[in-house]
């Protein structure tokens, strides 16, 4: 085969990777390039001092009753903090048939300050992100199209094990957790359930008795040693 | 005995990282260099050879394509802002030592301990694959193992690791745009 031919089949190659690890860093080695310090809405004491965390809003025509453009809206951060997608006629408006023309559905994305009341045994991570829809006069529900829609998270961390992706249709409602999977480094995602608040926890993490902190010291050292063992071998086999 | 000593000699290296990166290993920059450092070692005791070649050098850029491709392809398609260079200085500086050091073992010293070029390609393929998981998780798998065996080509086209190298590098450099 010729280079230009093996070049091609390198694309091809490599696409097919891309296509069977979405969502994989397209860093292919070396160190995750930083994200910039994560934005609190309330800044913890011990953070570092950043701008304000950003919101983010996408409006879609509305056509037949339904949404006409899919949409994806994204926080401003490096990485983003908070992702939505929502594809062609996700949304509705209610009652059918209420459309007039020039109506648009506006979706909007904003940070509020962690909720206090997270479930027992866990421990809010980042912000409380609140999703909204609107089309002025109007009430606006999700189609079956809906089930599509997704939404992406930011940790603080990327500390494992990971956190879950909870959401409740509005304030002083009960957290339901969402089934998560990450996507990233620290970037959790979730099948996008309906408006309201949507944040990140973690399990709160039992103490454990003293005596553990010596094991990490001791592979450490054990690790030294298989390496110096693997050098010393691998030089004398060389030097025959 | 030598190819064994190598792989043990790179799982442990791997593992090193994993220790001393904490929470976040894939972000650690001296989880990383211990790494690099650890691998450099295994090459100084196996010293690969690595041909400084113009066509190494032309084959290492036309892998550069090869990678970078289908990642701007998908860019382009679903348009996001590319990063600033804000940061860019230090990161490069630390992933072209992490990038070296990886080349130098996978293509150089570990590609040199098995006879056949095909095995030495799909083990180097395999290396790379695997050393990814504990940073990223197994999802990266497929990627990573599609992008090993094209360094891999690249090492056997140009008959040095430079050429996968300057790929992966380069590579490395446009995802930092990207990501």
């Amino acid at each position: 085969m010729r280079l230009a031919g093996r070049a091609a089949a390198g694309v091809l190659l490599v696409g097919l990777g891309l296509v069977l690890s979405p969502q994989a860093v397209p860093v292919y080695d070396g160190i995750d390039a930083p994200d910039e310090p994560y934005r609190y809405v309330v800044r913890p004491l011990w953070s570092n001092d950043t701008p304000p965390p950003t919101s983010a809003s996408a409006t879609s025509p509305v056509r037949n009753g339904v949404s006409l453009h899919g949409l994806s809206l994204a926080t401003r951060e490096v990485g983003p903090q908070f992702s939505l997608f929502l594809p062609v006629g996700a949304l509705r408006v209610l009652p059918v048939g209420a459309a007039r023309a020039g109506d648009a559905f506006t979706v909007q994305v904003t940070p509020v300050a962690a909720a206090v009341d997270a479930p027992p045994g866990t421990r809010v991570d980042g912000n409380t992100y609140a999703v909204a829809f609107a089309v002025p006069g109007r009430q606006v529900s999700l189609t079956p199209q809906a089930a599509l829609a997704s939404l992406q998270i930011r940790a603080t961390t990327g500390k494992q094990p990971p956190p879950v992706v909870q959401h409740r249709p509005a304030a002083g409602q009960p957290w339901v957790a969402l089934e998560t999977a990450r996507v990233g480094v620290d970037i959790y995602a979730a099948k996008f359930p309906g408006v309201g608040e949507f944040q990140l926890v973690f399990a709160v993490e039992e103490k454990e008795g003293g005596g553990s902190g010596g094991a990490p010291q001791a592979l450490l050292g054990l690790g030294v040693l298989v390496l110096v063992a693997s050098v010393v071998v691998v030089r004398l086999r060389s030097a025959r | 005995m030598r190819l064994w000593a190598l792989l043990v000699g790179f799982a442990t290296a791997v593992g090193l990282r994993v220790l001393l990166g904490g929470d976040d290993p894939a972000r650690s920059v001296p989880a990383a260099l211990v790494f690099a450092a650890a691998l450099l070692v295994l090459c100084a005791a196996a010293r690969p050879r690595v041909p400084i070649t113009r066509r190494g050098l032309l084959i290492g850029l036309l892998g550069a394509v090869v990678l970078c491709l289908p990642v701007l392809l998908l860019q382009a398609a679903d348009w996001q802002p590319l990063r600033g260079m804000t940061g860019f200085a230090p990161w490069f500086a630390a992933v072209t030592v992490v990038v070296a050091a990886e080349e130098l073992f996978l293509r150089g010293a570990l590609f040199e301990a098995v006879r056949r070029p095909g095995v030495a390609v799909v083990l180097g393929a395999v290396c790379f694959a695997l050393l990814h998981v504990p940073l990223y998780g197994w999802h990266v798998v497929p990627l990573d193992l599609a992008v090993g065996l094209v360094l891999g080509a690249l090492r056997v086209e140009a008959g040095t690791p430079l050429a996968p190298f300057v790929a992966h590098l380069s590579a490395d450099a446009v995802g930092w745009f990207v990501a």
